[in-house]
């Protein structure tokens, strides 16, 4: 496996034989919009965007071919254009740990040369990035014993999936989040009895929680206070999480605008 | 609702029969394939998780111990993997419908154990010198070889390759079931650490059987502790290359 540029679903193009010539917009920060809201309607309030606040990210990437022979570039071209087959994660060398995922949108290709003289063809490959925000490939993972703090790592845009677990035994957990300068910002609060083989799993991105009772899992989002809500992380702030009362487990994906 | 940020959740069919990454996590407290089995789980005492920023804790009882791993041999924690150890009573498994046809397993492991015992790491059927024993079963063995048993009736078709294993090793693994004309032919490959990939000559399998003895894929069981960590598990239909299954 030789990543020397760029992956295509963790595919380096080195791999599937492809030269890349040229790369366009992978470190540019796309178009911001200001969304008024991103809530259902509350009265008084009047929809002016919905969905993302960022414009899709589109992705120029060209590709030049060096096949032996012009069945070779029949076979490099068929192979290419099966790996967008819907979705795909792209990786750069730059960062082999942010991933964005992209779809094919069109790719026009070309000869250099003459066509039928010598097999060698250019793909210009346009991908577009609904969501144009890099991810991390993998979670970070946090851990605290009752007490102590784990410290949530920030990307350059708001953090997706965190989990949170909540590790038994404790009777009625709190967690609370507090910025940088340690002042509260979100608390979760439970009523709920964990025994020491026992924790609560919260979702905040799917926006479950589920207790683990000596292994049996089961709804618990009737344990959780009224009037909170699921902890969200955004920059430019740092965030610690913390609960007096049992060990914390955490895992998210950090985000990033380039 | 709308969700301001958030990559977009936009499905994929997989071609694959089974397809797990410890990457995805856990869905409402369980772990699940992306091809949507979803996993039996249970402990029977507390582990040990490490974080990514290598400090480590204690993981709740009968909670999957996804913990930080190297994958890219920098040193820095930057991936995830499911932990499974025999020593804490961890079992962990998913059904498996697809029945026993040309194929290809794939896992992607790091591995922290000990190779003083033949620790079996995934295994399809049930294992046992029984005449209705039909499994497929890879585990290392002591020397750190990569091996591949297909159980037909009972009787053992082994196959291994490869030799040597560090703590610490990403080490891949490409077990390939060929059929051709009811005859099966097993073929096992290895990776370690991304070097060059190590294929042993191909040996039979015997006749294709009809049914796995038990439906169900199951991770890591050693009679001893291995406590190496899962990544990635995958299995395709046909008899396909590294390639295939190194992208996610």
């Amino acid at each position: 496996m030789t990543f020397q540029t760029i992956a295509i679903d963790d595919i380096p193009a080195e791999d599937l034989n492809l030269a890349p010539v040229a790369l366009d917009q992978w470190h540019s920060v796309p178009q911001q919009i200001y969304n008024t809201v991103d809530i259902p309607l509350y009265p008084g309030q009047r929809v002016t965007g919905i969905g993302s606040h960022f414009a899709p990210r589109r992705f120029p990437l060209k590709f030049l071919f060096q096949p032996a022979s012009f069945a070779a570039r029949d076979a490099a071209l068929t192979s290419l254009v099966s790996r967008f087959a819907g979705q795909v994660q792209i990786t750069t060398r730059d960062n082999p740990n942010k991933v964005l995922f992209a779809y094919l949108e069109q790719m026009p290709v070309t000869a250099p040369y003459n066509a039928f003289v010598e097999p060698f063809a250019v793909a210009d490959i346009q991908l577009v990035a609904f969501d144009p925000l890099w991810y991390d490939k993998y979670p970070v993972v946090g851990s605290a014993a009752a007490g102590a703090s784990i410290a949530l790592a920030m990307g350059s845009a708001a953090v997706r999936r965190l989990l949170v677990h909540i590790i038994g035994a404790v009777t009625n957990p709190v967690i609370i989040l507090y910025d940088q300068t340690g002042t509260e910002i979100q608390r979760m609060t439970f009523t709920i009895v964990l025994g020491a083989n026992d924790y609560l799993s919260v979702d905040m991105d799917r926006g479950t929680i589920v207790k683990s009772v000596n292994g049996v899992l089961s709804d618990a989002f009737a344990t959780w206070a009224t009037q909170e809500a699921f902890l969200q992380l955004r920059p430019p702030y740092s965030y610690t999480l913390t609960c007096s009362g049992a060990a914390l487990f955490t895992y998210h994906h950090r985000s990033y605008k380039t | 609702m709308s969700y301001s940020t958030g990559a977009l959740e936009v499905g994929r069919r997989s071609s694959f029969f089974f397809e797990w990454f410890a990457a995805d996590g856990l869905r409402d407290g369980q772990l699940v394939a992306r091809t949507n089995q979803i996993a039996t789980f249970g402990s029977t005492s507390t582990g040990s998780i490490t974080n990514s920023a290598g400090g480590t804790a204690t993981a709740g009882v009968k909670m999957p111990r996804l913990v930080a791993v190297d994958l890219d041999l920098d040193t820095a924690l930057e991936a995830l993997g499911l932990k499974l150890n025999n020593s804490l009573g961890e079992t962990c498994s998913f059904p498996f419908g697809a029945l026993p046809q040309a194929l290809s397993l794939y896992q992607k492991i790091v591995f922290n154990g000990t190779l003083a015992s033949t620790p079996t790491l995934v295994r399809i059927g049930t294992d046992s010198s029984g005449a209705g024993n039909n499994a497929l079963i890879t585990s290392l063995t002591s020397g750190g070889a990569a091996q591949a048993n297909f159980k037909n009736g009972g009787t053992s078709h082994t196959v291994s390759v490869g030799s040597g294993l560090n703590a610490g090793d990403v080490l891949e693994m490409l077990t390939q079931v060929a059929v051709v004309a009811g005859t099966v032919t097993l073929t096992q490959l290895r990776c370690r650490n991304g070097g060059a990939i190590e294929t042993s000559s191909s040996t039979s399998g015997g006749t294709l059987f009809a049914a796995w003895s038990d439906a169900t894929l199951r991770l890591m069981l050693a009679a001893t502790p291995c406590d190496s960590a899962y990544v990635a598990i995958r299995v395709a239909p046909g008899v396909l290359s590294f390639i295939d299954f190194r992208g996610s």
